[in-house]
Parts: structure tokens; C-alpha cells; sequence
């Protein structure tokens, strides 16, 4: 069994797609975000459900709704890359408790929420800092000189962190191709491609 | 020949008060870093980078660890290694010439940390009581290939003084103006210049140029800290390193010293 496990789910109902992505959190929690078109339905996932739990609930509310399951497939290197960044989290938590804006449980929970992400990058380094003034910060190293740095905001309030919204830059030899703000699920694949040339 | 004889015994009573007041260690600011009046005012900092690769200074007040990131074998600066506040016109000091990295820990004050007019002769012994000497502190060296000339996108917020500008430029452009933008985005520019204080000839600044070449200056407001902000994350975290490269060549006295006419 991998130390992570992402499924994802997909129905369509009156020929719209919704999707389920389960995620199975190293603490043994999984996690249910539901979305539409690529927006949440919920600002919270539905802690715990299983799969099949899930979806018969879902059948009662899409009753025409036809559905079928696929495994994503994760390069060899993510389980590695969360435990890397996890660790960093950990680390980094246990220097700097004073830098969080919100609870430790909760800044984890937004932390791993990307992480999840971003372990699907090839990057060979990665540093995590808690930043003082928004939230956290994750560095990665690529092989030809990249870097990319993602900031998560967490200021306001707890919902409004939960989602990917983040603002990334990102170098080439030390020098800035681009920053921007984003949601990182959506431009996950294009990062991937351009990080792994 | 009065006025020669008047500099001579100032000359004179420096070196005396200097060599008395370093026996006795209560003098221990390096004279080597001074401004010298055989110097060039300015060094011109766009033909040194033209020329070479040039790095610049600065003093972390927190110990390295929390200053810098270890990725591999590079370094990326921690954000909050930099105070926003510091950013426009900050402090740094010109590397490869006659300052040293452990020169860093002197902090100048009053009339030491002045602008050097060009041809003052400083006598350090002018400056006694004018320095402080640090106990501990992180050397951050910056690499300006990736800072100098970088351009910056910055918003003021909604100024009626520049829609009117804008609105300006856009008649002669011919162009219709779309007002009604809560905030209008702007392009600025970092760049390092040289300014010379009394007491350390290699100071430098950054400087943010703005809109028509305005310096944004270092005041307290919203938007600065915004775009103090995004220089920091965008510019020179990436650009910040704990070391200098042993590979790095000095700069030459050419660029330094007044040529002898």
C-alpha cells in the first residue's frame, strides 16, 4: 500500500462532469473534495467516508448520474517527495510555532493539500519556510538550473486557505521567468512538463 | 604654503591620534575602507557589470540559519530575512574591492554614515565616538546579474493625479483610455548605485526607479510594502548567497581610482 493514496472519481451528471478526488492522508484520515467544472462544491472535504459510502450518497442526490472510478497514476518519486516535504514541515514547526497565523493542525492540513501537488514535481532540493506576515513557503530545486518558490497565503479566514489558490515564481539560473497567482491542481500537468525538461 | 602647512599638521595630528587611540584599543574601524580624495566619486556600476560579475553585502541580524534555505549545494535568501522597510534605497557594499567580509560588522552613525561629498579628505579620527562594532552577524552577498536593471510591476491604488497622466499619455497615443480600474499597474526598474559615505567608501544602494524614472523612496506606505514584498520574493531571495564565489575577480583599480593626468 502507498503511504499516500490518491483516487480519483468521476461522474457526469446531465453530461457535466463532477469529480471526487479521495485522498488518503498519511494520518490515516482520508479526505473527499468534490468538484464541479474544477470548482469546489464544498469548502471542506468530507473527512473519513469510504469511497463506496461516498458515492451511494451521491447516487441518492445525482440520480441520473453515471460514474466510474480511475486510479491516478503517480510518478516513482512522489511518495519520497511528500516525505521530504513533510519532514521539512515538521522541522520547520518545530523552530518556528511562533511564525503561524492559525493552528498547527490546520496550517499541516493546507500544507499537505499542496504538498500532494507539488510532490508530483521532479525537484531534487526543497526548503519550507513558515513565513511571518502569510503563511508558508515552499523552494524547489530542479536539475538545468530551475527554481520554483510557491507562497501560501493563509491570511483571513480558515476556508478561505483551504483551496490551492497560490502565488508561485519561478527562476531560471536565478533569474525570474514569471510569478503569478494561480491554483495549482489546474496548472499541475503544464508545471510538470516544463519542470521535467 | 600656509594652507599646505595647515594640512600637514591635520595629516599629522590624524596619523598621531590614530596610532594613540589603536595602542590603546579604542580605535578599531578599518582605515583601509575609507573614501580617499585619489578616489573616483562614483564607480560606474553599469561598465563594472558590463565588464564582470559583481557582487554586493549586506548584514543578516539573525544567524544564518534563519537567514538562508540550504537547497543542494545553493542557497536561496528566507523571506523574512529582509525587512520590507529596507528595501528601497537599502544598504549594501560593494565586494571585490577593498572591503572584506568582516568589515560588515561596523555600523556607522551621524555624520560616518553621510554621503562622501567627492573631496573631503576624512580623517578617521574625526569619527571616533561615530561607529559600533557588532558581536555576531550573517553575511548575505547578492549576485546583481539577477537583480541589476530587473524590471518590477507595482500599483499605487487609484491616484487621480496619475489617471490624469494616464489619460494624458493615452490622447497623444491616440488611444482610448479605459478608466475605471481600481488600481493602475505601472513598470519600475532595480538598480545598484554607488554611494560613498564618509566612512565607507564601498557603500551602495538599491535603488527603485519608477514611472518617468521617479524614485520610490522609503516611505511607510501600503503599496510600497506591497512592492517591497514582491522584490523581495521575486528578486532576491533567489539571488541571495552565503558565501561569495572564490572564482570571483576583483574589481580593477582602474574602476576606482582617478586616473593621473
Amino acid at each position: 500500500m502507498m503511504y499516500l493514496d490518491v483516487q480519483e472519481i468521476e461522474m457526469s451528471r446531465f453530461n457535466e462532469p463532477v469529480k471526487i478526488e479521495m485522498v488518503d492522508q498519511p494520518s490515516g484520515k482520508r479526505q473527499n473534495w468534490i468538484y464541479e467544472e474544477g470548482e469546489y462544491l464544498l469548502t471542506e472535504p468530507f473527512i473519513n467516508w469510504e469511497s463506496e459510502e461516498l458515492l451511494n450518497a451521491f447516487r441518492d442526490i445525482y440520480v441520473d448520474a453515471t460514474w466510474q472510478s480511475i486510479e491516478v497514476a503517480l510518478p516513482k518519486y512522489f511518495t519520497k517527495n511528500f516525505q521530504i516535504l513533510e519532514a521539512g514541515f515538521e522541522n520547520e514547526l518545530k523552530k518556528y510555532p511562533n511564525y503561524l497565523i492559525h493552528d498547527a493542525e490546520y496550517t499541516k492540513m493546507v500544507f499537505e493539500n499542496i504538498a500532494i501537488i507539488v510532490s508530483e514535481f521532479p525537484f531534487t532540493h526543497s526548503a519550507i519556510e513558515f513565513t511571518k506576515k502569510n503563511g508558508f513557503k515552499i523552494t524547489l530545486a530542479f536539475p538545468k538550473n530551475k527554481l520554483l518558490m510557491i507562497s501560501k497565503s493563509l491570511r483571513g479566514d480558515k476556508l478561505e486557505g483551504m483551496d490551492d489558490q497560490v502565488t508561485y515564481s519561478l527562476f531560471y539560473n536565478k533569474q525570474l521567468i514569471d510569478s503569478d497567482a494561480l491554483k495549482l491542481g489546474e496548472s499541475k500537468e503544464g508545471f510538470k512538463e516544463y519542470l521535467s525538461l | 604654503m600656509h594652507l599646505n602647512w595647515e594640512k600637514a599638521k591635520k595629516d599629522l595630528r590624524n596619523i598621531f591620534r590614530c596610532k594613540y587611540y589603536r595602542v590603546i584599543g579604542k580605535l578599531t574601524y578599518p582605515a583601509c575602507i575609507l573614501p580617499r580624495t585619489s578616489y573616483i566619486h562614483k564607480v560606474d556600476i553599469a561598465s563594472l557589470i558590463n565588464r564582470q560579475e559583481v557582487f554586493v553585502s549586506r548584514r543578516s541580524n539573525k544567524i544564518c540559519e534563519e537567514t538562508f534555505n540550504e537547497l543542494g549545494e545553493t542557497y536561496t535568501l528566507r523571506e523574512d530575512a529582509i525587512d520590507p522597510i529596507d528595501v528601497p534605497n537599502m544598504s549594501l557594499n560593494l565586494m571585490g574591492g577593498r572591503f572584506l567580509e568582516m568589515h560588515l560588522k561596523y555600523v556607522t552613525e551621524g555624520e560616518a554614515a553621510k554621503i562622501w561629498n567627492g573631496v573631503r579628505k576624512i580623517y578617521l579620527s574625526d569619527f571616533m565616538n561615530l561607529y559600533t562594532s557588532l558581536e555576531s552577524f550573517c553575511p548575505i552577498y547578492f549576485n546583481l546579474r539577477g537583480i541589476h536593471n530587473q524590471p518590477f510591476i507595482y500599483d499605487k491604488g487609484k491616484s487621480p493625479e496619475l489617471t490624469k497622466e494616464m489619460q494624458d499619455f493615452y490622447k497623444i497615443l491616440r488611444k482610448r483610455y479605459i478608466g475605471g480600474k481600481s488600481r493602475e499597474e505601472f513598470i519600475g526598474e532595480i538598480r545598484l548605485a554607488h554611494v560613498p559615505t564618509n566612512l565607507n567608501y564601498w557603500h551602495c544602494e538599491f535603488k527603485l526607479q519608477g514611472y518617468r524614472g521617479a524614485l520610490i523612496d522609503r516611505k511607510n506606505q501600503g503599496w510600497i510594502e506591497r512592492l517591497a514584498d514582491d522584490i523581495i520574493r521575486n528578486i532576491l531571495c533567489a539571488n541571495g548567497y552565503k558565501t561569495l564565489p572564490a572564482t570571483l575577480a576583483p574589481i580593477t583599480k582602474e574602476s576606482y581610482i582617478k586616473a593621473k593626468s
